[in-house]
Order: C-alpha cells, then structure tokens, then sequence
C-alpha cells in the first residue's frame, strides 16, 4: 500500500509545502498561515508504528526546514516529536476517523506553535506573546478540521485492512 | 271536444298571437311599469349573472395568469442565467482592474525612476514558517538578480535579496527580524535604524540614534542610504507611536510600514541605481 512508502511520504509532503507557500498565504495573511505539513504528519502518523512515525516527522521537518532555509532542525525535531507521539498514542485510544484525528492535529498543532516560540526565544528571538498567541484558533481550527479530511482524501486506512484486502 | 282536439294547435296558435298583440300593445304605452318589472328581473339575476360573468373572468384570467407564470419563469431562468453572467464577468473586470492599477504603478514607477535599472517579478511563494517573513520570486540569477539587491513596489521598500538560484530568488522582508535598513526621518532628518519585529504585528521597530530624536507620529521614514542595502530616499512607512528605549538614552519609534505585505504579486528588483542620487519617496507614485 503506497501509504506505508517513504517516496509516498516525500510526494505528499511536497504536495502540502506547495500548497502551504503558495496557496494558503492567498487565503490567511503574513504570520497566519497555518501549517499543512503537520496536519499530513498527524494524518500519516495515525497509521503507524512510533519509529515509523518519528521517522517520517523527521522527513516532513527536513523538507520544510530546507525551504525555509533559516533554523534548519527546528521543524526536523518538531514534526518527528508529533509523529513520534501521535504514533503512540494511536495505538492507545480508541479512534474514529474524523474527531479523534482532528483533536489530536489541533493539539499538535498548537503544541508545535508553543515550541516554536519556546524555540525561538531560547534562540535569542525576542518575539513577544501576541504573535504566539494570535495565530493559535487560526492554527487549531485549521487542523482540527484538515486532518480528518487529509485522511479522508488520501484513503488512508490501517495496516491491517490493507492486509485483509489484499488477502482477498 | 272532439273540434278543440283537432284543432288545438291553430287555436293556441291563434291565441299566442293575440296574448302577444296584446302584450306588446299594453306595453308600448306603460313604459315605466315595464322598467320596473325588468328592473326587479335584473336584480333577481344579475347575481347570478355577475358571478358566472366573474367565474368566467377569474378563469380566464387565472388561464391568462398560468400562461404569464410560466413566460415569467421562462424569464425569470434566462434573467437569472445573464445575472450569473454579468456578475462573473464583473468579477473578471474587478480583477483586470486591479491588475491594471498594479501593473501601472510599477510602470509609474520605472519612469519616474529613469536612470534606475529595475526588474519586475512575481511572487511565488512565501516561506512555510510563519515566523520568519522571506517570499521567493520567479526571476533568479539568469535575470541578472544577485544578492543584496534591494526589492521595491510602488508604495515603497519590500526587502532585499537574500539568495538566488538560476530561476528564483528569495527575499528577506522588512518585517523579518533579521532584516535591517539605515532610516530617516523625514521631518527632523533623524537617523537610526528600522528592523522588523514579526510578521504579526506587522510594524517596524524604528531605533534611533540621537538624543533626543524629535520623531512625531506621522512623520514618514524613508531610507537613509547609509546602509549598504537599500539607495537613500525610498519609503519605508510611518511612525504610529514613540517611546523611550529601554536605556532612556534615546527614543525608539513603531513605524507603519508603507507596503501591505499581505497583498503583494509583483515586485521590482532594483538591479542597478545611479550611486548618491536621492530619489523622492515612492508614497503615491501610483497614478
């Protein structure tokens, strides 16, 4: 199931990171757009095991920290920490395939932002708590609602699904 | 009774015709009564006769109604079909319109800056982290774009350069707290430097060099040309609020900036300017 490939993973990736720098700054302004990529992470984590989920976190940050060419690993660590973690988690609850997803990505999402900043300021950014703050129900909202409906339009199901159908 | 039987029919014949003559003698003088009788025959059934005349009138005219109802739907699709129409082509018109005003002011602005070697380019992409301000434009080194080359719209200063590859290039906005240009303000002609907060609040911090600085909310701040970016006299935007520095040495101003960065598609790349020429600030170029 091409899910379960890395090459899977890169091209939806770069789906997302074209989306999000070219068609998301249309809609939401400077500062506001919310991040795509990480909603695709949170997706693909669901259906993974956690190594498998830290890992193409770890590929999803790579590729965004390489075009935002400024603080390469930031995104790297991010994303393979909410990979790590959703993977994780998905194999303790019990989940449907449109709230559970969606609440997690906006966790992840407003997580990812609180490290951000953390980040950032240990890093001798001094950017102020409104900008941190301001974007947040952008940001949660816009997961919330995509990570059921990246699940939905890239087919994604479980492993073992993928296996019975293919046995049959 | 056997004659009346036989001959029945020319007597009741006989007898209309006389109970007629009569009647139309009698008549023929007593014009009045007659009026009369026909008046209270007329108001017995002109009742009746007003609601067939009405029935018959409401039928047709719900016949005429059906007939209209359905010319008016047939209207109503075609009128709403040519709405649709007008309101798409509307849109497109709004939307040349704009284009229009943009493109003409940056053609306004390579006139008025003559001497000036610009490059006009379109934005195609911005950067995926929200917390640093860099967009990619779609002319690189094959254009002749290098690095540090500052980037203007009609409005005023936009960046510079940061990076090139053959095809694109990217560009570090003022509004990036890495960014950083030699600034004046016009009204006192006091200098300093303005550098980019965050992209969220969307204002330039204004640190300035003097004393006491005499920079008012208002004032507009253009470039110095001091730094080794951006030539003097391009607009940067304008001060909305002074406090003192953290020191109390000096003041430090919030300055507006003069482009909307959310709105930006096309940019001009200044790829050469005459050395020590001043240029007026851009503001209101735009024809």
């Amino acid at each position: 199931m091409w899910q379960y490939r890395w090459w899977a993973w890169v091209l939806l990736f770069a789906a997302a990171l074209i989306i999000q720098t070219s068609f998301l700054p249309l809609l939401f302004p400077t500062g506001f757009v919310p991040n795509l990529v990480l909603v695709v992470v949170v997706a693909l984590a669901f259906f993974e095991s956690p190594s498998r989920g830290a890992l193409l976190g770890a590929i999803a940050g790579l590729m965004t920290d390489m075009v935002a060419g400024r603080l390469i690993g930031m995104n790297l660590a991010i994303d393979a920490a909410a990979g790590y973690l959703v993977a994780r988690l998905q194999s303790q609850i019990v989940r449907d395939d449109v709230l559970v997803p969606g609440v997690v990505g906006a966790f992840a999402a407003g997580a990812a932002r609180l490290v951000e900043w953390g980040v950032l300021r240990l890093l001798g950014f001094s950017f102020a708590f409104r900008p941190f703050v301001a974007p947040l129900p952008t940001d949660i909202l816009f997961a919330l609602f995509m990570t059921g409906a990246v699940m939905g339009l890239a087919r994604l199901r479980p492993r073992h699904e993928v296996d019975a159908s293919l046995r049959f | 009774m056997d004659f009346l039987y036989r001959w029945r029919r020319p007597i009741i014949a006989v007898l209309a015709v006389m109970v007629l003559a009569t009647l139309l003698s009698y008549t023929a003088k007593l014009r009045g009564h007659v009026l009369t009788l026909s008046a209270v025959a007329g108001m017995v059934a002109s009742p009746i006769g007003g609601t067939i005349v009405q029935v018959s009138g409401g039928v047709r005219g719900d016949a005429q109604s059906l007939t209209q109802l359905f010319h008016l739907q047939q209207e109503n699709q075609k009128l709403k079909s040519e709405l649709t129409l007008y309101h798409s082509l509307k849109l497109q018109l709004e939307e040349v319109q704009a284009d229009n005003t943009r493109l003409r002011g940056l053609l306004y602005l390579k006139s008025q800056l003559g001497s000036w070697h610009l490059l006009g380019a379109s934005v195609v992409a911005r950067n995926p982290n929200n917390w640093f301000s860099t967009l990619t434009i779609g002319r690189g080194s094959q254009s002749g774009i290098k690095v540090n080359m500052p980037v203007i719209v009609p409005q005023g200063v936009v960046g510079r350069v940061v990076s090139v590859s053959p095809t694109t290039a990217q560009v570090l906005l003022l509004l990036d707290p890495a960014s950083g240009a030699g600034a004046l303000d016009v009204r006192s002609r006091s200098a300093g430097v303005v550098v980019g907060r965050d992209p969220i609040t969307g204002t330039l911090r204004f640190e300035l060099f003097g004393h006491r600085p005499n920079v008012l909310p208002g004032d507009a701040v253009v470039t110095s040309g001091l730094s080794q970016y951006y030539p003097k006299g391009l607009l940067l935007g304008q001060v909305i609020r002074v406090a003192p520095s953290s020191g109390g040495l000096t003041e430090t101003a919030t300055v507006k900036p003069a482009v909307n960065f959310n709105q930006l598609e096309t940019v001009m790349v200044v790829l050469s300017h005459p050395v020590g020429e001043s240029t007026p600030p851009l503001s209101g170029l735009v024809p």
